[in-house]
């Protein structure tokens, strides 16, 4: 029980989540004017500079300069201001190479952001607007590997020799640490106060008939991006695939080629936008 | 020595000795090698699905997304640098499956076979493939001797 008790105290070391994106999160879902909205957000210097930046990319193609997050917020709609600002506020997490998953830096990152345009993806494909609770559950569903990253480094060759063995990397994450990246990302979530859905997606996205819809959905959103290989480490393929949560979801099979097709597709034009600005080498 | 990365549902063909064609993180998608040894040709597409009939929109702004817009594409190339198609070595790495992947999912599964069924058409066959499993592959193909190598996280490298 000791690595557990060295990851809990893992936990109590990570620094807070930024409050002033649940403050914009419970806004937006507030659905607060936008002059309330860039007030929250101009305190923040970094995500000020952030937005204005992205706001005057040619990705939007504006024709005259915006300099101010009052009209930013205008322009970008709610959608891109909430994507903006969780991402910038989760970046710092994420910055570092882990090394325990085979992950080069700014993977899990690239793999976090990808399940979180999949979930956007995924909720248009089944008619379903599109959802700022999910977004952020499936941006953050691999928290705990941060936490974790460490302790798998050095049990590794024990946990690889389990999966060869035929487990998943979680069942042998758990069997040989006694927790494994999903459950300490649940409780990281908790110690951020966010809410009971994202709480539990976060700690179900393995096993996701354990878990609510949100769970379900970002299970969905996690296997396809690592079956696409975007940000996939050691562990990405030794995770089990519940296809009966895609017949839950009323998902076909060519549904899910064309989900799969869609969000490489949505990855390939935002990558350059919200990249960590790291070198891509080996 | 370059490296030339190829993205996903991209393709890349070389004929110069010191550029290496390099694709990572296959998973599910399917990496096609080809090589003419005579005159040092080589490509490489990193497709993902079979069959564009999928999304004929997308086909047609990449082709390299699907088998059979991508790998006729890859061909032609080779052909427009000087390769003799009759001489292609052809291997293929990924069409990896995510544990428990029911037959409901077996995109990799399905991705090899396309790819197997349009070289076939073409008349190329197989020379050798690292495909299947549950891992991720990134794999290079050195332009000056057509040595393909496939890197497998934490299972190191090895030659194909």
């Amino acid at each position: 029980m000791k690595a557990l008790e060295q990851v809990l105290l893992k936990i109590q070391e990570l620094p807070p989540f930024p409050p002033v994106v649940l403050k914009v999160l419970e806004l937006i879902g507030k659905e607060a004017p936008f002059k309330e909205i860039a007030k929250v957000v101009e305190v923040d210097e970094g995500l000020t500079s952030e937005i204005l930046k992205i706001a005057n990319s040619p990705f939007f193609g504006l024709k005259r300069k915006i300099s101010s997050v009052q009209e930013a917020v205008v322009y970008l709609g709610e959608k891109y201001l909430l994507e903006i600002v969780t991402r910038s506020a989760s970046k710092r997490y994420y910055q570092s190479a882990h090394e325990g998953y085979d992950l080069r830096r700014g993977e899990l990152w690239k793999h976090s952001v990808a399940c979180a345009l999949a979930s956007e993806v995924l909720n248009k494909r089944l008619n379903q607007k599109s959802d700022h609770t999910l977004f952020t559950a499936s941006l953050l569903h691999d928290i705990g590997k941060i936490v974790l990253n460490n302790f798998v480094k050095e049990t590794f060759d024990e946990i690889i020799k389990k999966v060869k063995g035929g487990m998943t990397f979680v069942e042998a994450e758990r069997e040989a640490l006694g927790i494994d990246h999903a459950e300490i990302g649940g409780y990281i979530a908790k110690r951020w106060n966010f809410p009971e859905e994202i709480i539990d997606a976060i700690q179900y996205h393995h096993e996701p008939r354990k878990g609510a819809l949100y769970a379900r959905k970002v299970h969905v959103c996690n296997v396809l991006c690592s079956s696409l290989g975007i940000g996939a480490g050691v562990d990405e393929l030794y995770e089990r695939f519940d296809s009966e949560v895609l017949k839950e979801l009323g998902l076909s099979r060519r549904d899910v080629m064309m989900l799969l097709c869609e969000i490489q597709q949505l990855f390939e034009k935002t990558q350059s936008l919200f990249s960590m600005e790291m070198g891509d080498g080996v | 020595m370059k490296l030339k990365v190829v993205g996903i549902g991209e393709f890349q063909v070389s004929d110069d000795p010191e550029e290496i064609l390099v694709t990572y993180s296959l998973g599910s998608c399917v990496g096609v090698v080809v090589y003419e040894p005579f005159r040092r040709v080589g490509g490489m597409l990193h497709f993902m699905l079979p069959d564009s009939e999928i999304n004929l929109e997308r086909a047609r702004e990449k082709p390299g997304v699907f088998a059979d817009t991508g790998i006729p594409l890859l061909l032609q190339s080779c052909r427009a640098l000087g390769a003799d198609l009759k001489k292609l070595q052809v291997k293929l790495v990924g069409g990896a499956e995510l544990l428990g992947s029911s037959d409901f999912f077996l995109i990799g599964k399905r991705n090899v076979t396309a790819a197997r069924k349009i070289l076939w058409q073409n008349g190329l066959f197989i020379r050798s493939q690292e495909v299947g499993g549950h891992v991720n592959r990134t794999v290079s193909l050195e332009i000056a001797t057509g040595k393909v190598l496939v890197k497998i996280p934490g299972e190191g490298v090895k030659e194909i």
